[in-house]
């Protein structure tokens, strides 16, 4: 089972950054009619989002984030012993994009370097190996990156995807606090649901070709390319209103520590639907569980460092406390988490 | 309960109180979509306290179809 548990590390500063230009789901999608254009974001609760353009890569959001968050807090860049960026949009196939971010950063040679393909999951799931990292006793800092460009990978004509996803990157600080207790992780995989969020082409088992490329009208009258992201909504949320409690359940079974002992429930911000359901399922109340969907869209694995950056900079920064973190998505994969936490920094949002 | 599940429905698809029927078959009506199917799912989990399989659901016909299914597996699980 992979649950982990570590004592003195933590989280200690966090940034985050979003494209300027701003995409508005009310007025600026023609394909579909106006009804049906209300119907699905009233459903979904995102109401705009941001886009990263042509020549803006998750990784420029990542060094604009992780730039700020050096400069504001003095971080030392040769403590910085690794560097993982978490995204599904990487800059290329191969070298990983990580290298690209130690040199643009300045980093020493000394720091390893190396990127996590995961989605939804994927903060929680980074933070997990940062902090398995960062308990090692000759290890210093960990600057673990988030970022991703989802707006490319939807079509803007699928009505599952296209006015659901935002862009988006983040940059955390992970370190030993002697301030901090005890931090939970528990992380869970069905593979079995592989195809329920997918690419199909553009990998080695379907290469591209000219076919991959070409829009295909669908059953619901959707377009869209086997080149781009494939989601099926009712399967995932079958998948997550039945597993993210259990799951959480369970790290209320193995930390110890009940619903009342958590200041903050930081969830992925999949969709309002979704989470409001798992808000009263769980008996969380809402204003301890901030959303930010209706601004940023979700933003897959950047969506928790964004959420605690745009709605808790004022609650979280400074303050001794216990959040509970919680990603899913992508693999299917599960990831949950309760830390604890006293004095992060937080850097104020920027834009690129 | 019957009445609650016909409740539900109106709810989910905007009807007038008194236009659903348990022996409707319920992808028939005109505002039945996908959407309205997470809708179900989601008050059914809230009410009842669990999610029903997909494919299970699917084998469902009429709104009596799954009454008749909650009424089984109420209970089962937590």
């Amino acid at each position: 089972m992979a649950v982990c548990s570590f004592n003195g590390v933590s989280i200690t500063g966090i940034s985050a950054t979003v494209p300027k230009n701003i995409y508005n789901n009310k007025t600026d999608n023609s394909f579909f009619s106006q009804e049906t254009v209300f119907d699905i974001i009233e459903k979904i609760g995102v109401y705009q989002r941001r886009v990263a353009d042509e020549n803006m890569c998750a990784s420029d959001l990542c060094f604009c984030a992780a730039h700020n968050l050096i400069e504001e807090m003095n971080i030392e860049r040769n403590e910085i012993d690794f560097l993982i960026f978490v995204s599904q949009t990487p800059d290329y196939r191969m070298p990983a994009t990580s290298f690209i971010l130690q040199d643009r950063l300045g980093l020493p040679k000394t720091c390893a370097a190396f990127d996590i393909n995961l989605g939804c999951s994927g903060f929680v799931v980074g933070l997990n190996i940062a902090y398995s990292l960062a308990a090692q006793s000759s290890i210093r800092k960990i600057l673990l990156l988030n970022g991703e460009t989802r707006t490319k990978v939807y079509s803007f004509k699928d009505r599952k995807t296209g006015f659901l996803f935002g862009d988006a990157g983040a940059a955390s600080l992970i370190e030993k606090s002697h301030s901090v207790g005890d931090s939970f992780f528990v992380i869970e995989s069905d593979g079995s649901k592989n195809d329920y969020i997918k690419i199909k082409c553009g990998g080695y088992r379907y290469p591209s070709s000219s076919e991959s490329f070409k829009e295909i009208m669908r059953n619901d009258g959707s377009i869209r390319s086997d080149e781009q992201g494939y989601m099926d909504g009712s399967g995932v949320f079958e998948f997550v209103i039945t597993e993210v409690p259990r799951q959480i359940k369970n790290l209320y079974q193995i930390s110890g520590y009940t619903k009342d002992d958590i200041d903050y429930f930081i969830l992925h911000q999949a969709n309002k639907f979704m989470n409001e359901h798992l808000l009263k399922k769980m008996k969380i109340e809402p204003a301890k569980a901030p959303m930010n969907l209706n601004k940023y869209g979700n933003t897959s694995s950047v969506s928790i460092p964004l959420t605690i950056v745009s709605e808790l900079q004022e609650k979280i920064q400074g303050k001794k406390q216990k959040i509970l973190l919680s990603g899913f998505g992508v693999g299917l994969s599960l990831a949950s988490a309760i830390l604890d936490i006293d004095k992060i920094h937080i850097c104020k949002l920027t834009e690129l | 309960m019957l009445k609650d599940i016909i409740t539900m429905f109106e709810e989910i698809l905007e009807r007038e109180p008194g236009t659903i029927n348990a022996q409707d078959e319920f992808r028939e009506y005109e505002e039945w979509d996908s959407l309205s199917y997470l809708s179900v799912i989601a008050m059914i989990d809230e009410e009842y306290g669990f999610v029903i399989p997909r494919d299970e659901f699917s084998q469902l016909k009429t709104i009596y179809d799954l009454y008749d299914f909650i009424i089984n597996h109420k209970g089962e699980k937590d």
